[in-house]
Order: structure tokens, then C-alpha cells, then sequence
């Protein structure tokens, strides 16, 4: 398998009232196609700054990312923007959408935007798309509801919906359970893994052992650099979840967790 | 505690508390502004007169020995009178000088009727130096240092204009008169000069008269019958400021409209602060602090940063005053702005009251909102509120960018309402200007002056001649001389002079007397001209008048009137009422007919002509010029320009100033709003350009909201300008004394081209700020609701 996301000695630096803050120090990874990876480690290690960089969404002070052969350090802002538009796929722990849209339109959004880009997918295609992913997603009855007017775990799914419309190579998730009940958080992560198994490569950030034991490689990070990661091979059922959850506390508990 | 807290607000909400600021400034500029323009002029017109200390009485006479005996014998023996003074007027002839018109040499007045520099000081002139008028300046393209050469009998003097001068007497296009101010050794041997001189016109003499009873004077006076060829009262000479009297009407609505701006601007800048605010108050209520000490802490940053703004405010607010009062202060003597810096302040002590009265209105929302409340939702409702009846999916194929900016709009309408109305003020304060300015430029407004549209129109300088001479008869040949002349070069033209005498006018039920302008044509039927109602006068004793004098004289048609030219009364019959300009809307037509005196003639329209059918107006014209090089020879734009020419400049500077301000004014509540809506949304834009949006199509989003609310403001602006013209009418051309006007409307510039303008200072504004969006870092996310 070929890297999706090859990040090589990886700096960020925040300068904040002159003083240099380095939050990311020469990280280096990969994940590859269709695989899942977690970034896991303490608070301030690291981890959202370490995504947002990562999915271009934030500038790097050094190093480079490899996004399928493309350099993202060396794109434009605007190419950045296409990238992300098309081909990468964005979930955070709060659901944020446009207030003044509803959930289906929410949805369409990004696929609309890109339509140019996507020579032969028309509007109707995009709105049957849409509805075949609310429909998976079992959130089809909320489409015409305004945001205020459907469960968080609703409007989480309705996010994952917006990240899936463009079929992007790589989904990028902060958090994507944190702010959900338990049987929400089991259901956004069944349909990550479905995803996942359809081919999409998926890099999450998360503090839910339960969560992270659904990928197939977890990344643990302790002051801006990578200190370990631990493979725990593709999910495949959820009776090996336990033993998965097992496994990782123990190395978790190794590193300091 | 509240000033630790204060100084806090202040360092960390940098971005919100400076647009606050900016915009209580603004505020503080357009209400202090607005408020001083609306006294200034409001008062302008008694200030000028009473400076400048106006004679109650002004009679203007040919200079003649025996005239000017009879009228100071008459002088020092009536007891009305409290003051004379006398003023000589030399008469240069336009062909013997290079003003560019006919010169009336005086002395600079010292009691009466005084003359102001453009500072408003008293003007003072050495030997070789002349001062002109403001509108004199204007209208022959003078400046002050300019040379004025001319022929005196044998001498060639030449002087240098020194000032140009508010001139309270004849500063006004409406006098129909000028003059020029030279020193005393000046006029004196430019009097010696002419005193050799063969011809027997060299003078006017004038009186100003001050009296205890201006009516009982004036009906005295015309009992007497003298020879004057003008006569104006104090309140006359008023009415003749008319067009300044406009322009500040202008400047008064202007002012008004500003007015509402500033508190449109005012209402959404308090509710806007305190809304981004609330999550903040959410929390202080959470941790225990009382609803009353929150709203003291509020109330106290309010106050500190509108006392700094209001202040800062009133200080600016007087050079933008005295911006908006240039065009109007050109020409008559106004109090400075800084004059009023007392009021200024006190403007700047009410915007502190406003928005101290807003914040405590708007705060008291806090003691009725739950802890939960306000940490979850914000107090705006528009969370919770009804989205948007616009849907993406069904859209069709309208860009996401267009959905997005409309859909934006009609999801927070409260939100785009101060833009909304500011903007739609803005397209009425262009458009009404603009018709009116084009109406007055128009080629029918001749026919508002009383007179018959006609293809040529003819100044042979002979005038002040004719009317020395009270020689009709030579008059008519010098006009059939002209024809033949003409005709001899293949020309052919029918000529005629409009005649104008100011007699007094009274009817049997309104036996006050008044001056009334009225016209005659000699060789040209009355039938030629527009009427409101009736037959047009053809017998000797018909006559026809404005609609507005015959009201006032209480009289209709088939009513006898009583015309006074000289001791005797005559009577006339009414036979037609009519709308003119000309003494703001009272004047008189006679008969072709009436038998009339050229003695009493105030002066002449000049000598209108029609070519024969089929021929070449211009060619015709340019071939007249080459036949009579000394005479003037104007066709019908010409002629509206040369009369109307500083009128219509100076309603063209309102024009200017009026889009400049409105532009100006526009663009920065677009620029200021901009940045709170930008502040607001940052969290969307975060959002959407975490999920590819580029920064590109952020900032065309952004401006495009500012555009479409522009467009239906220009939209409805034109609409509302359409009903609005009736009134504009009304109160402008109505002043003057027409009220059935067909407004000339040019659609591509009024609707299109200043429309467009507009829309384009705003979009550039709203892109500018827009560019804020590349700053935004996705991490903003977090501070979305």
C-alpha cells in the first residue's frame, strides 16, 4: 500500500508576546491508504496542532507533508483550498456548521462549491448522493431541520455526511466522539470504520481509548514529538475490541498515560 | 473593581471596542454636524442681512440731474425716512472692456448694504485694485489677481481684481444687476473721464433707504411716480436669495438624513456589543456576580468609551460641517462652524446620553435572562430563531456564492437593516438632487422663465440706451434693420424683444400695493407663449399673470387689475393665468399691444428670433456671428447657460458635494459595519475554509452581501426617488414659483451611472475589509456559537 500522508520532520513554532513556543518538534509519520491512525498523548502535547498542520488547514514552521505526491508545503493558499475542498474530508469534536443553512444544505455545501472541479457530477447527482449518505447515516428524517433542531449526535453524523460528500481520500477528525454520549460516540465511530473499510484513509485525534482501539495504528505524543505508536492491525469485529482496548492501555500505561 | 475589569475589556477586546468607538464617533460627527448645519442654515439668510445691515429700501434711477433733485427733495422732507445713503454707478459699455459684460463702476459702501471679502472681512481696495462678486467671478471665469482692462473717454485703465466679494445688494443672479468695487481715487477718474464723454448714458445713481414703516414708504413713494428703473424692498432682495435659500434646504435634508444615520448606526453598534457580550455576562452571572453590578460594569465601559468617542466626534464634526457649508457660504456670509463649538459638545454630551440611555435599556434584558439562557444561546434569538426560507438543494443552478450572500441576508435581516437604510438614504439623497439639477439644465426650463423658446437669441448691448432714450419707435426700426441686414447675407429671421417694467400692481379687493415684473414683446403675438388657463391677452388692455399673483391679489380671470407705471393708475383686464419663474412665481404678461413707456423699463430679455422654415439653426447662427461680431448671439443652450450658468454650477457643486458625502458616508458605515460582521462570522469563515473554501471566495462572499443590499437599496431607492419627485418639485421648483414641471430625467446617469458609482464605492469598501479574511486562522473555529 502507498502513502496517503507521508509528514517528515514536521515544526511548528507559535510566537506569542516574543516568546517562541514550539509545539511540534521534526515530527515524522505516514499513514497509508485506507489505513486508520490515532494521535493520542496528554494535554498540550501537541495533537490538534499536529492535524490542523497536517491537513494544510495550518501553516508549518518547518519540515514537509506529502499528501498522494503533492507537496502541501509548497502549495498556494488557493491550491491548499482546492486540496481540502476536494480531496480531504474534516470532522471536529464541536459540530460546527453554518447556522443559516439546514442540515441537508450543510451537507450539499462543499459539494456545490466543488462541482467545477468534478467534471460530470451534476446537482441531482449530488443531492442522491447526498440522500444515500443521510440514508446510511440514518439521519434522512433531520434533512430539512435547521441545526438547532437535532441531537448532537445527529449534527455529528451530519458533519461526518459534509466530510464524505466529495469522496475525499483522507478524513482528518479532532476529537469527533469528545463532546458525544456513549451510544452517539458508537455510532459515529461505526461509521468511521466503515468508511475506513471502503478505502478512506482516517487520522484522528483522540483522548477515548475506545476510539482508538478501532484503528489500525495509534501515534502517542508527549511534548510535540512522536514518542512511540503502537499497531493494533485493521479492525475487524467488535468482540476483538475488548482484547484491542486491553492491549492499548497497557502500552498506554507504558508511555505514561 | 469596575476599572480592573474596565482596563481588562479594554486590552482584550481590542478589535470590538475600537469599532465601537470608530462608530460612536461617526455618530457623534453626523448628529453634532447635522445639528449645526440645520441652525447655521437655518439662520443664514437673517445673519447675512443683518451683517452686511440691509437698507429697508433700494431705488435704482438712470443718473440724471432733475430725477435725482426731485427724489432727495422728496428724501429730506418725508418723515417715514430715517437714513439715505447714495450710490453712483458708472456705466462702462461691454465693448469697452474686458470683464465680459457691461460694468457698473462704485465706490465701496460703508453704512449701508455692506460688501464682505470670501473671509467675511471688510474690504478694503488701494488705487488700481477692483473687487467682483462671487457669481460675477464664476460666471466670466475671473480670479482674484486677474487683470480687468477697459476704456474710461480717452483713458485706458486697468485693474487688478483684488477680492471676490459677497455683495449683499447684488450678489444674487435674481438682482439682474452688478457692480464693481474700485477705490475712490479709482471712481473718481473714471468719473472725470466719461464727464467728456459724448454719449449721455455714464451713470445709475442708487438710494438706500432706511424708514420706521417700509409699506407706508413704499406706497408713498409710488404715489410720487418717479423715474426709477429698480425698485427692491429688504424683503425682495430676501427672495432673491432664494437659490441659497434652496441649497440650504438642501443641506438641511442632508442633515436630517445624517441624522438618521447616526442613530441608525448608534442603535446597532449598542445592540451589536452587547450581544457579542453576552456569553460574558452568561458567565459572571454563573459565578455570582449580581445583574446589577454586571450592568454598572457595562454601563461604566460604555460610558468611558463614548465619552472618548462623542468628544473626538464633536472636535471633527466641525471641519465636516464646515465642508458641508463651502458651497453654500460662497456667496453670503455665515457664522463659522467653530463659532458653535459649544454646540458641537453639547451634540457630542447628547450622543453620551443616547448611547448611555441605549445600554441601560439593553442591559436590562440581563435581569430577565436565566444563567443557562445566556451561556447557551446569546440574547439575539437568531440562533433559535427561523432560518432562512431559501434552500441549496433547490436553488437550480444559482452559485453557491449568490445563495450563500442572499441567503445570509434574509436569515439576519435585523442585522443588514442600519446598511439597508443608510444605503437607501444615500441613493434618494443623489437622486432627487440630480433631477432637479438636470430639469434646471434642461432645454424647456426657458419657457419656465415667462418667455417663448425660440432659435436664436441676441444681445446688441443697446439697452441702457433704449431705455435713456424711451424711444420705442427706434427700437422696432433698429430691430427691422437688424432683419434686413441679415436678409441681405440669405438669412432669415423674424426678431422680437422682450420688454421688462416693474410697476406696482393692485386689484379692487387687494388694494396693497406691490412691484410686480412685467414682460412685453414687442413684434412677437402673446399667443406664442404657454398658459395655465384662459386667452392670452391681445387688446391694450388685457394682460395675463402668474396663477400665484392673481391668488394673491385675490383676483380671476375677466377681474379688472390696476398697473402703476408711473402717477397713474391704468386699468387692465385678466384674461390668462400663467407659471413662471421670474420673481419666484409673480409676474405679469402684457399685451403685444399696451402702450408702454420705455422710460419705466427695468431692461430687456433681449432680442429672440425664429429662422424661416427648413433653415440650419447652427449654420444660421455661426453665419449671424460673422455678420454682427459686436452682438451677442446665443442659441437656446446658450442662452439658458448664460442665465442660469452660476445657478446651475453651483446647484452642480451641491450636486457634487451631495454624492461625495454620500459616497463618503456610505463607505465608511460599510467599512465599519463590514468589521463587525467579519468579527461576527469569523467562526464561519473558519469553518468554511477548513472544509476548502478559498480565501478568494470568502472575501467575494462577504462583499457580496454588501452588494446586494446596495443593489435593493438603489432598486427601492430609485422607486421611492420616483414618488419623491412630486415633493422635490414642490419645495424647489415650487419656491421659485412653478409648480407644474415636467422633470427632465436623464435614466443613465440618474439611475444607471451615480447608482453604479455608488455600488462601486461601497463594493471596494466591503472588498477591502473583506481582505480580513485571509488573517483568519482556522483555529478562529472555536469561536463560533
Amino acid at each position: 500500500m502507498s502513502n496517503s500522508l507521508a509528514v517528515k520532520d514536521l515544526c511548528k513554532t507559535y510566537v506569542m508576546d516574543k516568546r517562541q513556543n514550539n509545539v511540534l518538534k521534526n515530527v515524522s509519520f505516514t499513514v497509508k491508504e485506507g489505513e486508520m491512525v490515532s494521535v493520542m498523548g496528554p494535554s498540550g502535547s501537541g495533537k490538534s496542532t499536529l492535524l490542523y498542520t497536517v491537513s494544510s488547514m495550518d501553516s508549518m514552521t518547518a519540515g514537509s507533508v506529502d499528501f498522494f505526491g503533492k507537496d502541501l508545503s509548497r502549495l498556494k493558499p488557493e491550491e491548499l483550498a482546492k486540496v481540502r475542498l476536494v480531496e480531504m474530508g474534516f470532522i471536529f469534536q464541536q459540530m460546527y456548521m453554518l447556522k443559516n443553512l439546514s442540515i441537508y444544505d450543510n451537507i450539499i455545501l462543499p459539494a456545490y462549491q466543488a462541482e467545477k472541479g468534478r467534471a460530470g457530477r451534476s446537482r441531482k447527482e449530488i443531492n442522491e448522493q447526498a440522500e444515500e449518505l443521510m440514508r446510511k447515516l440514518d439521519i434522512i428524517q433531520v434533512a430539512d431541520n435547521d441545526i438547532n433542531e437535532v441531537s448532537g449526535g445527529q449534527l455529528q453524523r451530519a458533519c461526518i455526511c459534509r466530510s464524505l460528500i466529495n469522496h475525499p481520500k483522507i478524513i482528518f477528525a479532532d476529537e469527533p466522539t469528545g463532546s458525544l454520549n456513549k451510544q452517539a460516540s458508537y455510532e459515529v465511530m461505526k461509521e468511521l470504520n466503515r468508511i475506513n473499510r471502503e478505502g478512506t484513509s482516517i487520522l484522528l485525534v483522540t483522548h477515548d481509548v475506545r476510539v482508538a482501539a478501532k484503528s489500525d495504528r495509534v501515534i502517542y505524543l508527549v511534548d510535540g514529538r512522536i514518542e512511540d505508536e503502537y499497531k493494533l492491525g485493521k479492525f475487524q469485529a467488535e468482540q476483538d475490541l475488548r482484547d484491542r482496548e486491553r492491549t492499548l492501555n497497557g502500552w498506554l500505561m507504558e508511555m505514561g498515560w | 473593581m469596575f476599572i480592573q475589569i474596565l482596563k481588562k475589556d479594554l486590552k482584550r477586546k481590542k478589535g470590538m471596542n475600537l469599532i465601537l468607538f470608530l462608530l460612536l464617533i461617526l455618530s457623534s460627527i453626523f448628529l453634532a454636524g447635522g445639528i449645526n448645519n440645520l441652525l447655521l442654515t437655518m439662520n443664514a439668510i437673517d445673519y447675512f442681512f443683518e451683517k452686511a445691515n440691509v437698507s429697508d429700501f433700494y431705488a435704482m434711477t438712470m443718473e440724471s440731474e432733475e430725477n435725482e433733485n426731485r427724489i432727495e427733495e422728496w428724501l429730506k422732507e418725508e418723515g417715514l425716512v430715517e437714513a439715505v445713503y447714495k450710490d453712483s454707478y458708472l456705466l462702462i459699455e461691454k465693448e469697452d472692456n474686458s470683464f465680459g459684460g457691461p460694468m457698473h463702476l462704485c465706490k465701496i459702501r460703508q453704512k449701508q448694504n455692506l460688501i464682505f471679502d470670501t473671509k467675511n472681512q471688510p474690504v478694503f481696495l488701494e488705487p488700481g485694485e477692483i473687487a467682483i462678486s462671487v457669481s460675477q467671478a464664476e460666471q466670466n471665469g475671473i480670479k482674484p489677481g486677474d487683470e480687468i482692462r477697459f476704456r474710461a473717454g480717452d483713458k485706458e485703465i486697468s485693474l487688478q481684481v483684488k477680492a471676490l466679494v459677497k455683495d449683499v445688494l447684488f450678489g444674487s443672479p435674481f438682482v439682474g444687476f452688478d457692480a464693481q468695487y474700485v477705490s475712490e481715487r479709482d471712481f473718481e477718474m473714471v468719473e472725470n473721464a466719461l464727464s467728456g464723454k459724448e454719449i449721455m448714458i455714464t451713470g445709475i445713481t442708487g438710494y438706500g433707504i432706511s424708514t420706521v414703516d417700509v409699506r407706508e414708504f413704499e406706497r408713498k413713494f409710488s404715489d410720487e411716480g418717479f423715474p426709477v428703473n429698480t425698485i427692491m424692498t429688504q424683503e425682495e432682495l430676501r427672495i432673491c436669495y432664494i437659490m441659497d435659500m434652496l441649497f440650504a434646504a438642501i443641506l438641511m435634508i442632508i442633515s436630517i438624513c445624517l441624522l438618521a444615520v447616526s442613530f441608525v448606526i448608534l442603535k446597532f453598534t449598542i445592540t451589536f456589543t452587547l450581544q457579542e457580550e453576552f456569553k460574558e455576562i452568561g458567565v459572571m452571572k454563573a459565578i455570582g456576580i449580581s445583574s446589577f453590578a454586571i450592568r454598572g460594569i457595562y454601563l461604566c465601559k460604555y460610558f468611558a468609551v463614548s465619552v472618548a468617542g462623542a468628544l473626538l466626534g464633536a472636535v471633527f464634526s466641525i471641519p465636516f460641517s464646515n465642508f458641508m457649508m463651502k458651497s453654500i457660504e460662497k456667496n453670503i456670509y455665515m457664522p463659522k462652524a467653530q463659532g458653535n463649538l459649544l454646540l458641537c459638545l453639547s451634540c457630542g454630551c447628547i450622543i453620551v446620553l443616547l448611547v448611555m440611555g441605549f445600554c441601560y435599556i439593553c442591559t436590562g434584558k440581563i435581569r430577565r435572562i436565566t444563567v443557562m439562557e445566556a451561556v447557551k444561546s446569546g440574547s439575539n434569538g437568531e440562533r433559535y430563531g427561523k432560518s432562512s426560507p431559501l434552500f441549496l438543494y433547490k436553488s437550480g443552478k444559482l452559485p453557491t456564492l449568490f445563495f450563500l450572500a442572499a441567503n445570509d441576508i434574509l436569515s439576519s435581516k435585523r442585522k443588514y437593516t442600519p446598511l439597508f437604510i443608510s444605503f437607501l438614504l444615500g441613493v434618494i439623497m443623489i437622486i432627487l438632487p440630480l433631477n432637479a439639477v438636470n430639469t434646471l439644465k434642461g432645454d424647456s426650463i426657458i419657457t419656465m422663465f415667462g418667455i417663448a423658446r425660440s432659435d436664436v437669441y441676441i444681445v446688441n448691448n443697446k439697452e441702457e440706451a433704449y431705455i435713456k432714450d424711451g424711444d420705442m419707435s427706434k427700437m422696432l426700426a433698429d430691430l427691422r434693420h437688424m432683419e434686413e441686414t441679415y436678409a441681405k447675407e440669405g438669412i432669415y429671421v423674424k426678431l422680437y424683444n422682450e420688454i421688462n417694467y416693474t410697476p406696482y400692481v393692485s386689484s379692487e379687493t387687494n388694494k396693497d400695493k406691490r412691484i410686480v415684473l412685467s414682460l412685453q414683446a414687442k413684434n412677437f403675438h402673446t399667443e406664442n407663449y404657454c398658459y395655465l388657463e384662459g386667452e392670452p391677452p391681445k387688446l391694450s388692455n388685457e394682460l395675463a399673470m402668474t396663477a400665484m399673483l392673481a391668488e394673491e391679489l385675490n383676483v380671476t380671470i375677466g377681474d379688472t387689475v390696476y398697473l402703476q407705471f408711473a402717477k397713474e393708475k391704468i386699468p387692465y383686464i385678466l384674461t390668462a393665468t400663467f407659471e413662471s419663474f421670474n420673481n419666484l412665481g409673480y409676474s405679469i404678461r402684457l399685451s403685444e399691444t399696451a402702450e408702454t413707456d420705455l422710460k419705466y423699463a427695468g431692461g430687456f430679455y433681449g432680442i429672440q428670433g425664429y429662422f424661416r422654415e427648413g433653415t440650419d439653426v447652427e449654420a444660421a447662427i455661426s453665419k449671424m456671428k460673422e455678420i454682427t461680431p459686436d452682438y451677442e448671439i446665443k442659441n437656446t443652450r446658450e442662452r439658458i447657460a448664460a442665465s442660469m450658468g452660476a445657478v446651475i454650477e453651483r446647484v452642480g457643486e451641491i450636486k457634487l458635494l451631495t454624492v461625495s458625502v454620500v459616497i463618503m458616508i456610505n463607505s465608511l458605515v460599510t467599512i465599519l459595519l463590514c468589521r463587525t460582521f467579519l468579527e461576527r462570522d469569523k467562526g464561519e469563515i473558519a469553518l468554511l475554509k477548513s472544509i476548502g473554501f478559498s480565501n478568494g471566495f470568502l472575501r467575494a462572499w462577504q462583499s457580496m452581501r454588501i452588494g446586494m443590499i446596495q443593489l435593493v437599496s438603489v432598486l427601492l431607492g430609485i422607486l421611492c426617488s420616483y414618488l419623491l419627485n412630486d415633493l422635490m418639485i414642490q419645495y424647489t421648483f415650487g419656491i421659485m414659483g412653478v409648480r407644474q414641471v415636467e422633470l427632465s430625467i436623464v435614466p443613465m446617469e440618474v439611475y444607471v451611472g451615480y447608482p453604479l458609482l455608488l455600488l462601486a464605492g461601497v463594493l471596494a469598501s466591503a472588498y477591502f475589509v473583506a481582505s480580513g479574511v485571509k488573517k483568519f486562522s482556522v483555529r478562529k473555529i472555536n469561536d463560533m456559537e
